[in-house]
Parts: structure tokens; C-alpha cells; sequence
């Protein structure tokens, strides 16, 4: 178990460093002069070799990636080339907002989809399922940059029913939470039924219902635990995904998260801030993995038997 | 881990296989609708031009006053214009097809992409196993964990027309100068690029399955060569699962292709495209809501018919009972 | 006198033209109420309330509700005392002596000195701090000598007692006066920038109506009241600054009332406003004193050649353009605009006109037309729209133009460089009410610099050079306006611009909010609103 730890820890650092590389030579293809996006259209010559000096933008290819390899080891994530401030504090002041969302979207799609996944697996090839399934189908092809602005136009301008854009309170984010919620609950369905459909046929579900145990206590008790096992380990690696759908969300209502800054720091130019985001969500995808790889093979005894 | 698709096929998708599956293919529902609203599409994508030039349908790129009205805002629905105009005075109808030819060209190329690479570090890292199926593993493991559409903004936002010399600058290669400009073919490169990593697993995974088979190990025993079980056996018993693949991952890319345009780093205007359309015409929501609604629910529908395509074939190949 | 005149026709105009805001609203006569929250939007971040460097038709009501001046406009284009008691210019035109205001407090509480102008504007002209206004401040004595490192202060600027400021320029300059009335001449507390250096833009202490109490970047920008301000402007309690919304999400959120203002409506809303009898009222257009143009760089082919010049001209049909702002904007036939005093008249036209243009190509010898780049700002939609627009007009006189939008910063960088754009749109907005804004500051072929300027299109005429080198120095308004004239007719025949169009501003303004009559400069003043309870 222990050594297991240690083994995704070594490769969780070699993920965040490849990354670290990878987007390190990404943004430095970028065109306009970084020089002049931190100074400003309209500096002296002088203010841009300053400039030029401070961030070391004049040496060597190798030199910088080392220089920066050696700061993000230190957790400095550099300065944004725009407002100067530390990019670590811009994305950590920002964050609560994205996880806020996240997790709230989360509740909202899971007490949807498990009973829906449930049943659809009982009742296989009834009419409910079929319908549930053309409805999980049209849920996960939604566009959701459309789907926020329907649901911001009708229930939020229209109707009223939510404030429009912003963060406030908590009350500005159940509509964002809705729309992601909508773009992931048929997907979730889905696997939750398939899983489902497979333990529901493992021999130990047949005995028990041999035994004379009632239909509920089987689906609840005894099929749903062991279902929700591979949705929780999808949960995981789906966080990247889930990450796209944030990013379009958070622009449309206008949210102060992660996902906006992203977007933004793309459109400024602002280098150290596009790779600020990519690693922090990068670190963030690997944690979770780490996590849930772990309570996975802590929940699972037959993994842990295994092992 | 479950994996989403199962197969647990126990025939050999040599010719004989196949002939047996592909008429059971055609009873799923699914199936069938998701094909035939994929070949309307395809149909009218395909005839567009034509249809254009026979003046059934306006054009899509040329800007028209007559479009617009007096204030130079977009006309409704009606006379001549089914769904009424844009703002430049285009139809919208039309524009929405011809999006239809942007969105399938740059889907199916960008799943091409992504599968053909895919397909390739699957198959290496399942039939070759030891340190290079590690190598592979981990290089996808460390692609997954980036968030595609993070990375396809990143990439698609710094195309800006500027040259790159992607060689040391005293060695002057200038023939390896690229020009990053935003275009079909760079963007089909991105959205494949941010692709591959979510399908290698599967492939590995059957791959892995399919070594151990009867077919593969007579062959095997028969003498033949490594690229002759691959090309004879494993790949063709692998093409249900690439089909698959390569439905969910062409919806995965037209809607990706999308989201880019709505930021406005997909193809550059004027060209038709379904994001750009949604983006261009939000601010004029209230006043010719079509704008934005007609685009979107094309995407819906071409994203949905593949899916229904990939659902289909998923549960066509699923056996109905397990041993 | 001729001045007086022009200010009261450009009053007329403005009432003429915002037809709604003035007379809808409730009776003049109402006593403006104090307290309440003034809630705005903006898609994109502010990039710094710091006088020295906000310059951004956004930016700069805002720091004018956080800092003071020595002069401002009144309702129109005339100068008053702002933060000054009186002031007075030497005759010859180089000395201007400004007595301060007796009890005019920073937000800190400490009055304001002399003193601190004379720090202010050394400020502005340091390479340090990189201001974009340093430009404005090189006339006065001993400036240069100050950025070039050759004195420790600017010879020019004098603070002989706490209350008098004396400014003296190297020559005379009659649009120096206009600078003071700039946010740029902003008074700064000198030992509080001394102290965060440049991190006083998180820290911003002025001595205007407000104070800045919450600064989270990208996200929100809240104002309150500077207790110790002792003006009458500044009716509302706070204003806060929401950033990160798009258009279509801030009309939105004007409507349900979850904003007051949206300061930059696109002609779609503002049109979809006029439409509705129920908004109407909500709509306000200001006469922006700017120019769209298309600028042809003199220095790289085929736009070296004027016949080509005047044959981009000929082909753009101009009448139709204003329809793509929605028609808000009005063609433009000049550089200036003509609600800008002094404007001229009388300039060679260019009709729209295919034929002549294509004559003209021939005649320079490209009879199938030519290939170029039509560079572009992304984040200018207008301008993106006019290039769209104007790019098929071209494509019927056989020029292809082929767009290519970049970001500002990319576009900036490059069009000041030599030899790098040859063809380009932008706009240029006035930053104080006198023709050598535009000009001077655009088309002079003296102040063409070999990394950057502002002459986008490196045009050098000696005899305009001449015009507008004679028309700084002079003191006499009839004179310049002459020389204006002049200069601009040349321009006009030679064609290193293509106007297209003046815009209007379309602002849109939530019932409940007071005080927004337009203003030719500023704008808006958020310091003259007021809302209801």
C-alpha cells in the first residue's frame, strides 16, 4: 500500500513537470513582444530593456526553463505580465469560487443521475429506459456555452427566477450550477446504469435474491455500493473534462473562477498566468486522481485482496 | 475499472464475423436515426454549393443590405429568408449549412488525428508490452491530466499570425519556418492533438484482450510475423471499438470546434461557422433570437446523431448475456 | 469670440442629438439626492486607476471621481478652475501661474501643495513609471533634460510658496492648458507614492469626491466616499465596478436592474432599445469627438504611389457605413471631426466611386487590382465590423484585402514600427478639444521616431510639417484655425488616411439614475449622478 503511495506520488511530480515543459514551450510561440504587453503600447525604449531585464526575456531558451523550473519548485508561479500581481494569489483567491461551483453542480447531477441510473437498470428496455437514454444522449451533445446563455436568457432574464450574472452570494451560483449539472447528468446516468446492469448480474446478486431478500434491499444495499465504485474512480479522471465545461459557464455568467482567468490571461498575452492555469488545473486533475486511486483501492477489497 | 465500452466478443471480425454483425447493426434504433440525421446533413452539406449556385439558397458569405432593414439590424424569418438574417445581412439557413461543412470537415479530420494516433499508442503499449507500453502509459496519463479545452484555447488563442522558427537561431533552417495562422488545418491538428489521450486506454485494453485469443495464438504458432498478426488479426477485430470511438470522438471534436469558435479563435471570418454564429449573434438575442437558437440546436442535433451512432454500435457489439 | 460661438453651436448639437436624457427625465430643478450605490459593468479589467497611466475612455471617469485637477471643463469645451483658485498665462504665451484652492484635501486628510504638482507631473514625464500621457508634459522647460537624465528636476516647474504652482514652457503652446484639465495633471500625495512606488495603484490616495477601498483584480473595483473632500461633487455613497461581463450579459443585467450603466452598448442593443417604447428613455447618445480611419502606409508599396491612395478612397462607399455602427456614427470626409472647434468645412471630397478608382489603379499600374493585408484590432468589434464592411467594396475595384485581426497590444507594437503594416484600421479619440489632437499628434512627419509613433501611416509632407509647427506656436486662434485648415486640405489631397466614420456613443442608463447628461469630453461624469431611493 505504502510503496503503491509512493509510486503515484513520483509519477503525479512527473506529470506536473512534463506539463511544467510542455506549456513552458507552448507559450513562448506566442507572437507581440512579451516586453511590450507587460510595459504597455506606448513605453520608452528604456522602460522595455528594464522590462526585458527584470523577466530575463533576453536569455537563453534552456537558462529560462531552468530559472523557471527552479521558482515553481519554490511554489512561485511567477508574476501576471498584465497586473503584476503573483499569479499563485490571483488563482488561489479564485479558486473557492470554481470549487464552489464544481461541487455544487456535482450534488445536483449525482442525486439526478444515481436514481435515474438505477432504475433505467431495472427496468432495461422499457420505454422509460429508452427515453431516459435519448435524453442522457441530447444532455451530453448540449453545447455549454449555449445552454448557459438559453438558461440565463429564459429563466434568469425572462423569468427572474435567478440573478443574471455575477457572484454575490451562493444565490448567483445555483443557475451556473444548473447548466453544468444539465451537461453531465446524462453522461453520469449512463454509466451509473451500465455499471449497474453488470452487478446486477453478478452471481452473488442472484443468490441473494435466492435467498428470498427483497428487490430494494438488493438495489440499494447491495448492488448500488459496488456500482458507484467505477463512477467515483470516472468522477476522477472526468475532473479535466469537467474543467471545459466550467471554463464556458464561468464566462457567460461573468463568475470570478479559475475558468474566466484562464480565458482571459489567453486573450492578454499574460504567459506566466496561461501557464499558471494550465499547471494549477493540471496539479488539481492529478490530485483528485490521487485521491480517488487511493480510496479506490481502500474501498474495493477485492482490488485490495488483489494487491 | 469498468471500462465504458465492453467487449467481449468471441468471434474473429475476420470476414465471416462480419457479415453476421452488420445486419444486427441495423436493427438498433439508435442506430438508424443517428445515420439518418447524419446523412441528411451530410446531404446537404454535400449539395450546398449547389444548391446555392441554383439560387435555392442564399449565399452565405456575401454581405447584403437587402438583409438588413432600415437600421441596419437583421431581418426576421420571412421573405425568402427561412430563418431570417444576420447581422451583416447573411441568411442564416444557409449559414447554418454551410457551418454543417466546417464543423463535419474539421471534426471528421481532427477525429482522423486523434484516432490514427490513438489507434497507434494503443496498439504499440498492448502488443508490445514491458518498458514501452510503461513509456506510453504514462506519456498518455500525463496528456489526460491536462484539461483539453484549457490546452485547445491555450494553443488555438496564440495562433496569431506570427512565424516560429522551431530550430536554434544560429542555424538559419528558415524551410522550417511556420506561419501560426488560424485555419482548417491547424485547428483540426489542435482539437486532435487534445484528443488521442481519452482513447488509448480502450484500445490498449482490447488489445490486451485480443492477444490472448484462439485466432491470434494459432496464428502465432502458425509462424506468423508481428506485423502480420496485427494487420490480419488484431486490427481488424479492433475496428468495432475504433467505429466506436470515432463517433464519440468527432462529436467530442465538432463540439470542441464550437466552443473554440464562440471564443473567437476558430476560423477566422468570414467563414461559416456554428460558434462564431452563436457568439456574433447573442447581442442580437432579443430582437431575432434565430441567430443564436438555429446554430445551436444544429450542433445539438449533428453532436447528438453521433453519439446515438457511437450508443448504437456500442450496444449492438455488448453481448446480451454474460457467460 | 469665435470660440464662444462654437461652444454654443456644439451645445445646441449635443441637445439636438441626445434627444432623450434631458427632456424625459423628471423636471431640472430637482435637488440631486445623496446615498445609494452606483453598480457598473465592464467586460474587460481596468487596466490601472493610476493617473499616470489609465488612458481608456473607461478609465479615465473613474479616476477622475478618485483624483483632482487644477482645471476641467465646464459643460461644453471651456476650461475652468477645477482644484486652482485662479489662474493666469504670461502674455507672451510660456508662463502660466496657478494659485490653489485654500483647504483641498487628499483622502488621507493632508492638504494639498503646490509641492505636490510639481511631484505629480515630474512623475509623468520619469522613464520610471512609464506613462503614456509623458508626451503631453515635454514642453515645459526642462523636461527633456529631466527624462534624459541630465537634471534631477524639471527647471520649468516651481512651487515657490504651498499655494502657487508657476509652469514655464520652453515655447508657447496654446493647447498646453488643455494638459492640466487631462487626468495625467491628477495631484498625487508625494510621500505616499514615495512610499509603494508602483504599488500605488493598489494604494491610490487622491484628492477627488472618492477613495478606493476594494481593488480585486479581474473581478470587482469598489469606490467610496473621500470624507475629506469638500466640493459639492458626488452624490452617491460608493460605486462598484463589476468586471468580466459581456455585452449581452450587462443589458441583461441593466434591465433586471442589477446594473446602472452600460457604458459601451453595441449599436445592436442600443438600437433594440430605441425600438422598444418602454426603453427608449434609457438610451443616451454622445457626439464622440473621434475618427475610424483607414491609414495607408506611405513607405511600403503599392501605398506609396498617391493615385492609389486616392484610389482606396474612390472605392470605399462611405454612406453605407454608419449602418454597420448601427447608425450611430456619421461618414467622415476629414481627419477632424467636425464637432471639434475650428473644424473645416470646405475639404476635397471623394465621392464614392468604383469607376474612378479603378482608373486610377490603372493609371498607376496595377489594372488587376493588388493583394494586401488589412490588419485590424479583435477587441475593437466596430472596427472589426468596418473592415468587414469595407473589405467588399475593395474586392469590387480588384484589391484584395485580406483581414487580419490581432490583439491591441500586438497591433500597437507593430503599427509604430516601420515597414511593418501597410494597411490598417483604427480610431482615434480626441484627448483634448483642439485639431493638433489629431493633426499634430498623427499625420506630422517630424514626429515620425524610429521605434514608435503615432504617425501610423509615416507620412512626412514638409509643407503640412510646416502648417502645424506654425500653428503650435501661435497664440491666436484665428490664426491656427487657418493653419488648420490649411494643413488638413493637404492631407486631404494626399490621402495617407481613408476616413470612414465619427461614431456616436450609444450609453445606456437604468431609469433610477440622474445627472447623465452627456459631456463633449469626459463623456459622462459619475460625480454629477445621482439615484433615486
Amino acid at each position: 500500500m505504502f510503496n503503491r503511495l509512493l509510486n503515484r506520488l513520483f509519477w503525479s511530480a512527473v506529470t506536473l513537470f512534463a506539463t511544467a515543459v510542455l506549456t513552458f514551450f507552448l507559450v513562448n510561440a506566442i507572437p507581440g513582444d512579451p516586453a511590450r504587453i507587460i510595459a504597455g503600447a506606448k513605453a520608452s525604449p528604456e522602460v522595455l530593456q528594464d522590462v526585458r531585464a527584470k523577466y530575463h526575456l533576453n536569455d537563453p531558451i534552456p537558462k529560462r526553463l531552468g530559472c523557471y523550473l527552479i521558482q515553481l519548485a519554490h511554489g512561485d508561479l511567477g508574476h501576471s505580465f498584465v497586473t503584476d500581481q503573483s499569479v499563485a494569489q490571483a488563482i488561489l483567491t479564485r479558486f473557492p469560487t470554481t470549487a464552489a461551483l464544481c461541487v455544487t453542480a456535482l450534488v445536483m447531477w449525482m442525486l439526478l443521475a444515481v436514481p435515474l441510473g438505477v432504475l433505467t437498470a431495472k427496468f432495461r428496455r422499457s420505454w422509460f429506459d429508452r427515453a431516459i437514454l435519448v435524453l442522457a444522449t441530447v444532455s451530453l451533445s448540449l453545447p455549454a456555452f449555449w445552454l448557459a446563455r438559453m438558461l440565463q436568457y429564459w429563466l434568469a432574464f425572462k423569468l427572474g427566477w435567478f440573478p443574471v450574472a455575477g457572484f454575490r452570494s451562493f444565490a448567483f451560483l445555483l443557475l451556473p450550477a444548473t447548466t453544468l449539472a444539465i451537461l453531465y447528468v446524462g453522461y453520469y446516468a449512463l454509466l451509473v446504469q451500465a455499471n449497474m446492469i453488470e452487478v446486477l448480474e453478478a452471481p452473488y446478486v442472484t443468490a441473494a435474491r435466492a435467498k428470498g431478500i427483497s428487490e430494494t434491499t438488493i438495489l440499494f444495499r447491495h448492488s448500488l455500493r459496488n456500482a458507484l465504485v467505477p463512477v467515483i474512480t470516472i468522477l476522477g479522471t472526468d475532473v479535466a473534462s469537467l474543467l471545459g465545461g466550467v471554463i464556458f459557464t464561468e464566462n457567460v455568467f461573468a463568475l470570478p473562477g479559475v475558468g474566466t482567468l484562464a480565458v482571459q490571461s489567453v486573450f492578454n498575452l499574460d504567459v506566466p498566468m496561461i501557464m499558471g492555469t494550465v499547471l494549477f488545473s493540471t496539479a488539481l486533475v492529478v490530485s483528485v486522481n490521487l485521491v480517488v486511486d487511493l480510496l479506490y483501492r481502500w474501498i474495493d477489497p477485492r482490488i485490495k485482496a488483489a494487491v | 475499472m469498468t471500462d465504458t465500452v465492453t467487449n467481449h466478443l468471441d468471434v474473429d471480425f475476420g470476414r465471416a464475423g462480419r457479415r453476421r454483425t452488420i445486419p444486427k447493426v441495423f436493427n438498433n434504433r439508435l442506430f438508424l436515426v443517428g445515420v439518418g440525421i447524419m446523412l441528411l446533413l451530410g446531404l446537404l452539406a454535400l449539395a450546398a454549393p449547389a444548391l446555392t449556385r441554383l439560387h435555392f439558397l442564399h449565399e452565405p458569405i456575401q454581405q447584403d443590405q437587402r438583409g438588413l432593414d432600415s437600421d441596419g439590424m437583421p431581418l426576421p424569418p420571412g421573405g425568402g429568408y427561412l430563418l431570417g438574417t444576420d447581422n451583416l445581412g447573411r441568411d442564416v439557413l444557409s449559414r447554418v449549412i454551410y457551418g454543417t461543412r466546417v464543423s463535419l470537415t474539421i471534426g471528421t479530420a481532427a477525429m482522423l488525428t486523434a484516432v490514427f494516433i490513438g489507434v497507434a499508442m494503443g496498439l504499440a503499449a498492448g502488443f508490445y508490452g514491458g518498458k514501452l507500453d510503461l513509456g506510453l502509459m504514462r506519456f498518455t496519463e500525463i496528456n489526460l491530466s491536462i484539461p483539453a479545452v484549457l490546452l485547445a484555447i491555450a494553443f488555438a488563442g496564440l495562433m496569431d499570425g506570427r512565424q516560429i522558427h522551431p530550430y536554434p537561431a544560429a542555424w538559419h533552417w528558415h524551410f522550417l519556418d511556420v506561419q501560426l495562422k488560424r485555419g482548417m488545418v491547424s485547428l483540426f491538428l489542435i482539437i486532435g492533438c487534445v484528443c488521442w489521450p481519452g482513447m488509448v486506454r480502450v484500445i490498449r485494453g482490447q488489445v490486451l484482450a485480443l492477444k490472448e485469443r484462439e485466432f491470434v495464438l494459432s496464428a502465432r504458432a502458425l509462424g506468423a510475423s508481428n506485423a502480420r498478426v496485427i494487420w490480419r488479426h488484431i486490427l481488424p477485430n479492433l475496428l468495432p471499438t475504433v467505429i466506436v470511438l470515432a463517433a464519440m470522438t468527432t462529436a467530442n471534436a465538432i463540439l470542441l470546434e464550437a466552443g473554440l469558435g464562440y471564443l473567437g479563435i476558430g476560423m477566422p471570418p468570414p467563414t461559416p461557422t456554428w460558434g462564431a454564429m452563436i457568439s456574433d449573434g447573442q447581442e442580437y438575442f432579443v430582437s431575432s433570437p434565430l441567430i443564436v437558437i438555429a446554430p445551436g440546436v444544429a450542433i445539438v442535433l449533428t453532436v447528438l446523431a453521433l453519439n446515438l451512432i457511437g450508443r448504437g454500435l456500442q450496444e449492438t457489439l455488448e453481448p446480451r448475456q454474460k457467460k | 469670440m469665435k470660440r464662444k460661438l462654437h461652444c454654443l453651436a456644439i451645445c445646441l448639437l449635443l441637445c439636438a442629438v441626445s434627444n432623450t436624457a434631458t427632456f424625459a427625465s423628471e423636471t431640472p430643478i430637482v435637488t440631486p439626492r445623496r446615498g445609494g450605490t452606483l453598480h457598473l459593468a465592464s467586460p474587460s479589467d481596468i487596466q490601472s486607476l493610476d493617473p499616470a497611466i489609465a488612458y481608456d475612455t473607461f478609465s479615465w471617469p473613474l479616476v477622475r471621481l478618485l483624483f483632482g485637477q487644477l482645471l476641467d471643463y465646464d459643460d461644453a469645451t471651456g476650461l475652468v478652475t477645477a482644484q486652482a483658485k485662479d489662474w493666469n498665462i504670461s502674455p507672451e504665451g510660456r508662463t502660466y501661474t496657478f494659485h490653489l484652492c485654500p483647504g483641498v484635501r487628499f483622502a488621507n486628510g493632508r492638504e494639498v501643495e503646490a509641492a505636490d504638482y510639481v511631484f505629480a507631473f515630474e512623475r509623468i514625464l520619469s522613464p520610471k513609471t512609464g506613462s503614456p500621457g509623458q508626451t503631453f508634459f515635454l514642453d515645459i522647460k526642462g523636461a527633456q533634460e529631466f527624462v534624459d537624465g541630465k537634471a534631477t528636476h524639471v527647471a520649468g516647474l516651481r512651487a515657490p510658496d504651498k499655494a502657487t504652482l508657476i509652469i514655464e514652457l520652453k515655447a508657447p503652446r496654446f493647447t498646453f492648458r488643455y494638459v492640466l484639465a487631462m487626468p495625467f495633471a491628477s495631484v498625487v500625495p508625494r510621500e505616499v507614492v514615495q512610499q509603494y512606488g508602483n504599488d500605488f495603484q493598489y494604494h491610490l490616495i487622491g484628492s477627488g469626491p472618492y477613495r478606493l477601498t476594494e481593488c480585486r483584480r479581474g473581478v470587482s473595483w469598489r469606490l467610496e466616499r473621500n470624507p475629506y473632500y469638500q466640493g459639492t461633487d458626488g452624490f452617491v455613497d460608493a460605486v462598484e465596478v463589476m468586471i468580466g461581463c459581456d455585452q449581452t450579459t450587462m443589458t441583461m443585467m441593466l434591465e433586471r436592474g442589477e446594473i446602472d450603466q452600460v457604458a459601451s452598448a453595441s449599436p445592436a442593443q442600443a438600437i433594440q432599445f430605441k425600438r422598444d417604447p418602454r426603453l427608449r428613455s434609457w438610451l443616451t447618445l454622445v457626439d464622440v469627438v473621434e475618427t475610424d480611419y483607414l491609414f495607408m502606409n506611405t513607405e511600403m508599396k503599392p501605398f506609396d504611389d498617391v493615385r492609389v491612395r486616392q484610389a482606396v478612397n474612390y472605392a470605399i462607399n462611405r454612406e453605407r457605413l454608419p449602418k454597420l455602427a448601427g447608425g450611430f456614427a456619421t461618414a467622415a470626409h476629414g481627419i477632424v471631426p467636425p464637432s471639434m472647434p475650428w473644424s473645416n468645412p470646405d475639404l476635397p471630397r471623394y465621392e464614392f466611386s468604383p469607376e474612378k478608382a479603378r482608373a486610377l489603379l490603372r493609371e498607376a499600374g496595377y489594372p488587376h487590382g493588388f493583394k494586401t493585408e488589412l490588419w485590424c484590432q479583435t477587441d475593437v468589434p466596430i472596427l472589426v465590423r468596418l473592415a468587414e464592411g469595407i473589405q467588399q467594396d475593395f474586392r469590387q475595384v480588384g484589391i484584395q484585402a485580406e483581414l487580419k485581426p490581432v490583439n491591441s497590444a500586438a497591433f500597437f507594437e507593430k503599427a509604430g514600427t516601420p515597414h511593418q503594416i501597410p494597411f490598417g484600421i483604427s480610431s482615434w479619440f480626441q484627448d483634448y478639444p483642439d485639431p493638433s489632437d489629431f493633426l499634430d499628434a498623427l499625420l506630422n512627419g517630424e514626429r515620425i521616431t524610429g521605434t514608435e509613433c503615432n504617425n501610423w501611416a509615416f507620412y512626412n509632407n514638409p509643407e503640412v510639417n510646416q502648417c502645424l509647427d506654425a500653428a503650435a506656436k501661435s497664440m491666436n486662434p484665428e490664426e491656427r484655425t487657418r493653419l488648420f485648415r490649411q494643413a488638413e486640405s493637404l492631407v486631404m489631397q494626399d490621402v495617407p488616411w481613408a476616413p470612414l466614420i465619427h461614431e456616436q456613443y450609444p450609453i445606456l442608463y437604468h431609469p433610477r439614475v440622474h445627472g447623465t447628461e452627456p459631456h463633449p469630453v469626459w463623456l459622462y461624469r459619475y460625480e454629477r449622478m445621482w439615484l433615486d431611493p
